[in-house]
């Protein structure tokens, strides 16, 4: 796929802990073209912020990637030292997170910090500022000049995160990856974030990758879908056939649990038990037979690969060794 | 048992101004049934179950079970109605105490309320209770860091249930959950309910499961009611235009649903507590605000049998399904 502008292959990360490496990252790839939006969904520890800082060249100090080539805009990351890597983040891709707190700096006013990020790629002087005003209004945050002398504090929520994206959007990046954006906002406010990402996406031709536990708002930002568990990508397609016909257990257990919105019936909730797995102690074979309704005697011993679904691929992909027509319901 | 709220105001004074959390909020639960209570942060809805269970004390109202006013209760009064009113927590690992086991946390409850006598009988219970919230008794040996969030919330509704009481008040209990396991904690509460003949107060932001577990729904905005009535009538046909943006800003996990969806988007955000708007207090942000808005602030107003809402215009603005509402009894 030369056309993607973002393309991970074969991504392996490891954290340090107790002495050991444990793999949180296993064996992940995935494209983004540009002007498409992408999910990674999964619950906690299932790897997917963990993919996200490595794209990015940030994991923490406890985290190495140990295998696998991130390439952005035609370069291969890996071979880039971190002065070149750095020249990436911001023109080339950008990521923004659940709490911008941790993003922006509560000591200073909103506008020069945009400003700085302006400057640490070239942009300098009168431009910059006039930069940064602009990319406060593209986000539509209203009066962005007066607005850009705020501190963080004095703004809301949904505001403070329209702000982190004016940061990350502001170098027009290719790539937005998106982590738990709007989990802290309130849906109304969710809602406008959605869409102004939606349109940047539709206006500018900016990939985005969005990170979410919320099955709801992949199925509103998302034309394709990877659904992680234990570190690996259990399943992957489009959107719409994903949804309607899962090839995963896992990802079938999800859907079914959530309540129904329309309807006068409301069955006792379909539900798939257990936990998800601790990555210290991963079962053997495939990392969610021990919660799977479908899994027969393979699937404790051999991990299941992601393999294509249909002809070629039409139904996706899924990593399990139980095909959808052979499921008992 | 039944739970009635009338007109219940809390009013926190700040350095910038009285911030009017809670601004009369009226509500009746019958025993056994569920009222569930959405909206967005800042809309009073913590605040009211705190009240509830007097962790916070309401500046004015009445909060009566069975008829017994308890807004006010103090000392014994007090101490019975903490036996009748639980609540359980969204963070299940900040209400635990982590040095305690789990059979500590429930044998505490236990021996301070006086609902055992003797080691043998107060480990007897705490395994029946463990039992009655889907675990086995080795779970009492584990300390709260062992558990995972699913088993946590457990012990935090076995901790609930140990002083037997009617009425729990679920302030967001499976919001901090992984998804794959809120299934079965709504499952195990929704149980629960029927088994025990619990009356639940249940809050959440996530109006799916609020649509799932309740009979009624009271949709909160700064402090106060604007919108209750029947459970499918308040999430499926609201008649009050927030309560409908509410319904419509909810991603559903259906990727062509969400493709046909005409979404009116709502602007702004939740204005300040401290000055809330004159008149009705959705105006600033309302799709369909008029000059009486602006004024006049709506009361709530039976449209179809329970089935309240305040706003000035629902007949015009929704009457298709004002008509249906009318039909179906609420």
């Amino acid at each position: 796929m030369s056309d993607a502008v973002l393309e991970v292959r074969h991504l392996q990360t490891v954290v340090r802990s107790g002495g050991r490496d444990l793999p949180v990252v296993r064996d992940v790839s995935f494209d983004v073209r540009a002007g498409e939006a992408v999910a990674l969904v999964g619950e906690s520890g299932s790897g997917k912020t963990l993919t996200a800082l490595s794209v990015m060249g940030l994991l923490p100090d406890a985290a190495r990637m140990t295998g696998g080539t991130v390439r952005l805009g035609g370069h291969d990351v890996g071979a880039l030292d971190e002065r070149q890597r750095r020249r990436l983040r911001g023109p080339e891709i950008a990521m923004i997170y659940q709490d911008p707190m941790t993003s922006l700096n509560p000591l200073m006013r909103v506008g020069p910090q945009v400003v700085e990020g302006l400057e640490a790629h070239g942009v300098t002087g009168a431009e910059a500022k006039a930069r940064a005003i602009e990319a406060l209004g593209e986000v539509g945050l209203p009066r962005p000049e007066r607005l850009a002398r705020s501190y963080p504090h004095q703004l809301s929520g949904g505001q403070r995160q329209r702000v982190m994206i004016a940061m990350a959007v502001a170098l027009r990046p290719k790539v937005l990856i998106a982590d738990e954006p709007t989990t802290a906002l309130d849906v109304t406010i969710q809602q406008q974030v959605l869409s102004l990402a939606d349109e940047m996406r539709r206006s500018t031709g900016l990939a985005l990758v969005w990170i979410t536990h919320d099955l709801g708002v992949v199925a509103r930002v998302a034309e394709r879908v990877l659904v992680m568990y234990a570190g690996r990508v259990v399943e992957s397609g489009e959107s719409r056939a994903l949804f309607r016909e899962p090839q995963h257990p896992y990802t079938a257990g999800l859907l079914g649990s959530i309540p129904r919105v329309l309807g006068a019936e409301r069955p006792e909730l379909p539900q798939i038990g257990g936990a998800p797995p601790d990555i210290a102690a991963l079962p053997t074979g495939c990392p969610f037979h021990p919660r799977c309704p479908q899994r027969v005697d393979q699937c404790q011993v051999d991990d299941p690969r992601l393999e294509p679904r249909g002809d070629d691929g039409a139904n996706g992909w899924a990593a399990c060794w139980v095909p959808r027509d052979r499921w008992v319901s | 048992m039944t739970l009635v709220v009338e007109d219940l105001v809390k009013h926190f004074r700040t350095r910038d101004g009285i911030v009017r959390a809670v601004d009369g909020v009226s509500f009746t639960v019958e025993r056994g049934q569920t009222l569930g209570l959405v909206g967005e942060s800042g809309c009073g809805k913590s605040t009211t179950a705190r009240m509830l269970v007097r962790l916070d004390q309401p500046t004015s109202g009445r909060i009566l079970l069975d008829g017994e006013d308890v807004a006010f209760a103090r000392g014994a009064t007090l101490s019975k109605l903490r036996g009748r009113i639980q609540m359980v927590f969204q963070d299940p690992y900040a209400s635990l105490d982590p040095r305690l086991t789990v059979g500590q946390t429930l044998g505490e409850v236990l021996t301070v309320r006086r609902m055992v006598d003797g080691d043998a009988q107060r480990r007897t219970r705490v395994n029946e209770l463990l039992e009655m919230v889907g675990m086995t008794a080795s779970v009492a040996g584990r300390y709260p860091h062992q558990l995972s969030g699913g088993q946590r919330q457990r012990v935090g509704i076995a901790r609930a249930l140990a002083v037997e009481p009617e009425v729990m008040v679920l302030d967001e209990p499976v919001s901090a959950l992984d998804v794959s396991v809120r299934a079965e904690v709504m499952n195990l509460l929704t149980r629960l309910r029927d088994e025990l003949g619990l009356t639940y107060v249940f809050i959440s932001h996530d109006l799916g499961m609020v649509r799932h577990i309740s009979d009624r729904i009271a949709v909160m905005y700064l402090g106060r009611v604007l919108e209750i009535g029947g459970w499918r009538a308040l999430s499926d046909d609201p008649l009050h235009p927030y309560t409908r943006s509410l319904r419509d800003a909810v991603p559903v996990p259906d990727p062509e649903l969400e493709a046909q969806r005409q979404v009116v988007e709502l602007g702004g955000e939740v204005p300040d507590a401290i000055n809330p708007p004159a008149g009705c207090l959705f105006h600033t942000r309302c799709p369909y605000v008029e000059d009486r808005c602006r004024v006049e602030t709506p009361t709530l107003r039976e449209l179809a049998p329970r089935h309240q809402v305040a706003c000035h215009f629902s007949e015009r603005l929704f009457p298709d399904v004002l008509a249906e509402a009318q039909q179906v009894s609420g």
